[in-house]
């Protein structure tokens, strides 16, 4: 039997493809765990001592930053106030998953949240709903269900950019009934190295092809999941040395002298650099002195550290 | 990365004709879906009327095909199902000549990304050889179908703001139904069924006021779907649940009600904050003219005479009309079941001290239910909405654990030879367990 078309067309295909390699000889910026940088970021989730089985307010009146040491407006950017009972995992557990990205779904038994109007500051717990289901509080919210975290996030989306983590915990005998939730910023403990990452020589000339799909390890040593990588960010610095980035690594967004992102799909793994965008125009090369950065982000990691941070080095 | 669109693009701008053993092949083309990236189309035309089909897969070992085409011609087209994102899938068409089937070479197209909005899953095990249309819940909403593997292969984001809890493949052999309401709180009145192209280029909605969880479809096209039905009781609405039927003309009708079956005054519920009968589980057995439905706050599962709307068998609960045999476990606020050979699957969501599934025996006139089987995920899970067991050919069990996150296949020695679980902040909705991508259970 012949071959069928399709596979004479695929033998036909590099001479119906007139892309031509770049400058330097190859478009692909192929990235390696060597690349990445290293960091160890725990978080440490306050917890909050209540009454056990019975109705607690919580109030994020004076929720001033998120856990990335942000400003937080709390009668504004408050949006989801979600609680999670986890039956056999302890508070250390929960930091733990939290911290490395390895929570599951299965770890939970129950899920309830609400969406804060713009001024509330404080809720119920029995007003947190399963999307619309109330919990009867003195059966659901006891010393011996588990460990409650409680979460503040900025948008109805469940688990996107969470501002705020703490503990609740009922506790017998304790008389406490209303919860003033501390502000975000100390939670997480960053420990980053960015000063040993060794730069990635790109051509400064393009196509510029990122592609991550032969990493395994993200930035703490834990293996990565590259469908969490839900976004690339492309900055430079200039004027800054890699002990800056390091001091201000919390603000990587906002300390760039120019700052390009583009958005991915589920299980992408590379990506034309020409496609960031900075919000008005799209990354046409890397016109400027400073460094580099580029770093792959999970919007949806409870740790707001990229996965993987490196520097481009651009040659001629 | 390339666009899906272009290989397209190049595919036909460099396409040729073929002439292999006995049938020429012209005008093939390959099209990956903008919509949904991991479906392929391919259409071609033979010099002579026969019957086709692509084999295909993520490897060259194939492994998937479509189902012949029913009847013999000169243009054909095939949907590929199926296939993992961003891979190097390798086909090849295939003709039945006279009783032969003739094989063309190999070749290859490459798939797209999904949405971003997925969640991560976590597979351990292996050896699973089941398709699982299956929705996602939580930080995604969508119906979804994951591969043996547990890579999901199609998905399609429902932006509607409603929940989805299940989605089967249509009997059209062309497209997916998928329900869109909420179950929880007040129920949607802009709930829908929706039915998608297999390439998500064809969308129908047909509302369906107040969706519950579970819908069927009948082999003339007619979709049945439980939905919540509002009565004064005591001065009061109440909440109970009927069953509207949307024939394939479109015309909604309602074909059965639980407030003709039952009276709230005397047959009375749990948790009636939630509702009085609260259905959850739908089923349609074509052979006995009858819907099998579950009320959770029942925790019934009872048999509907489509014809009269009877009542007139139940398992468990409120309104049970089958002993449970001394010593045999007893469910409570269950979803979804399976029958077997001789008897029934339960998801019992509150039974136990965690969420199990029970098996029971009938005896020959189904009038006793003894259990035999029991089985609860390590580590135990809370799974206080949705839930479905199957029973496989040989005897294996899938378990959907829903919103815990979590899809087993089990033995019945209780050994867990696959699983998948989600990361946290996503969950599973009811779980439609195929040996293939085309086929209806």
């Amino acid at each position: 039997m012949h071959p069928i078309p399709a596979l004479l067309l695929l033998g036909l295909l590099p001479a119906c493809d007139d892309e031509t390699a770049g400058p330097c000889g190859d478009d692909t910026i192929a990235f390696t765990d060597a690349d990445n940088f290293s960091f160890t970021g725990l978080l440490d989730v306050p917890s909050y001592p209540t009454v056990d089985a019975a109705d607690v307010e919580v109030c994020w009146d004076t929720v001033t930053s998120d856990i990335r040491c942000h400003d937080v407006d709390p009668t504004t950017g408050v949006h989801n106030v979600a609680l999670v009972r986890f039956p056999l995992l302890s508070e250390a557990d929960v930091e733990d998953g939290l911290s490395n990205n390895h929570m599951q779904q299965s770890d939970v038994s129950g899920f309830v949240q609400y969406l804060p109007e713009e001024g509330d500051t404080c809720v119920f717990l029995s007003e947190l709903t399963l999307y619309g289901t109330p919990i009867d509080v003195a059966e659901e919210y006891t010393a011996e269900g588990g460990t409650y975290l409680l979460t503040l996030a900025p948008t109805t989306a469940l688990g996107v950019g969470t501002l705020v983590l703490a503990f609740l915990e009922p506790t017998p005998g304790e008389t406490t009934t209303e919860v003033h939730l501390d502000p975000g910023c100390g939670v997480l403990d960053l420990d980053v190295d960015l000063a040993s990452i060794e730069p990635v020589p790109v051509c400064a000339s393009g196509p510029w092809i990122a592609d991550w799909s032969a990493l395994t390890r993200d930035g703490q040593g834990n293996g990565i999941a590259l469908s969490d990588v839900d976004s690339i960010m492309l900055g430079l610095y200039e004027g800054a040395t890699k002990a800056d980035l390091e001091e201000d690594f919390l603000d990587l967004e906002t300390t760039a002298t120019h700052l390009w992102t583009a958005p991915l799909d589920s299980g992408q793994t590379s990506i034309d650099l020409s496609e960031a965008t900075d919000g008005t125009s799209t990354f046409t090369g890397f016109e400027g002195d400073g460094l580099w950065l580029f770093a792959l982000r999970c919007s949806t990691c409870y740790n707001p550290a990229p996965l993987f941070i490196t520097f481009l080095a651009p040659t001629e | 990365m390339r666009a899906p669109w272009l290989f397209a693009g190049l595919v036909a701008a460099c396409n040729d004709t073929d002439d292999t053993a006995s049938v020429s092949v012209q005008d093939l083309e390959v099209v990956v879906s903008e919509i949904v990236p991991t479906v392929v189309t391919v259409t071609w035309t033979t010099s002579e009327a026969v019957t086709g089909r692509v084999a295909f897969g993520p490897t060259e070992d194939l492994g998937i095909a479509t189902p012949w085409e029913p009847q013999a011609g000169t243009s054909h087209r095939a949907v590929l199902l199926g296939l993992p994102p961003a891979t190097e899938c390798a086909f090849r068409l295939v003709h039945d000549v006279d009783g032969e089937e003739r094989a063309s070479d190999l070749a290859t197209v490459t798939t797209g990304v999904l949405g971003a909005e997925l969640p991560t899953l976590t597979v351990t095990g292996g050896g699973n050889d089941t398709w699982h249309w299956v929705p996602f819940l939580g930080g995604a909403y969508g119906p979804a179908l994951l591969d043996p593997e547990g890579r999901v292969t199609w998905w399609l984001p429902e932006t509607s703001g409603l929940d989805v809890y299940r989605v089967r493949p249509a009997l059209d052999g062309a497209s997916i139904l998928y329900n869109a309401g909420s179950v929880s709180g007040v129920p949607a009145d802009d709930s829908v069924l929706v039915r998608v192209s297999f390439d998500g280029t064809e969308v129908e909605r047909i509302p369906v006021p107040l969706l519950a969880h579970d819908f069927v479809e009948m082999a003339d096209g007619t979709l049945a779907a439980i939905v919540v039905e509002y009565r004064d009781f005591e001065g009061e609405p109440l909440r109970g649940d009927s069953i509207a039927e949307v024939a394939p003309d479109g015309t909604l009708t309602t074909a059965w009600s639980a407030w003709d079956c039952w009276d709230p005054a005397k047959v009375q519920g749990t948790d009636p904050q939630y509702g009085w009968t609260f259905a959850n589980a739908l089923d349609w057995v074509p052979d006995e003219g009858a819907y099998y439905l579950g009320s959770r706050n029942l925790s019934s599962i009872v048999r509907v005479d489509r014809a009269t709307g009877a009542c007139d068998w139940a398992l468990g609960g409120t309104v049970g009309t089958v002993d449970i045999a001394s010593g045999s476990a007893r469910f409570l606020h269950q979803h979804q079941f399976d029958f077997t050979a001789d008897g029934i699957l339960v998801f019992d969501n509150e039974g136990g001290g965690a969420s199990r599934v029970l098996e029971y025996a009938f005896d020959a006139g189904r009038t006793t239910a003894t259990e035999v089987w029991r089985y609860t995920t390590d580590p135990p899970v809370n799974t206080f909405v949705l839930g479905e067991p199957v029973r496989l050919e040989g005897g294996d069990t899938v378990v959907d654990w829903a919103v815990s996150g979590r899809i087993e296949r089990v033995t019945p020695a209780k050994e867990v030879t696959w699983r998948v679980s989600t990361e946290l902040g996503y969950a599973f909705g009811f779980d439609t367990v195929l040996p293939s991508p085309y086929i209806q259970p």
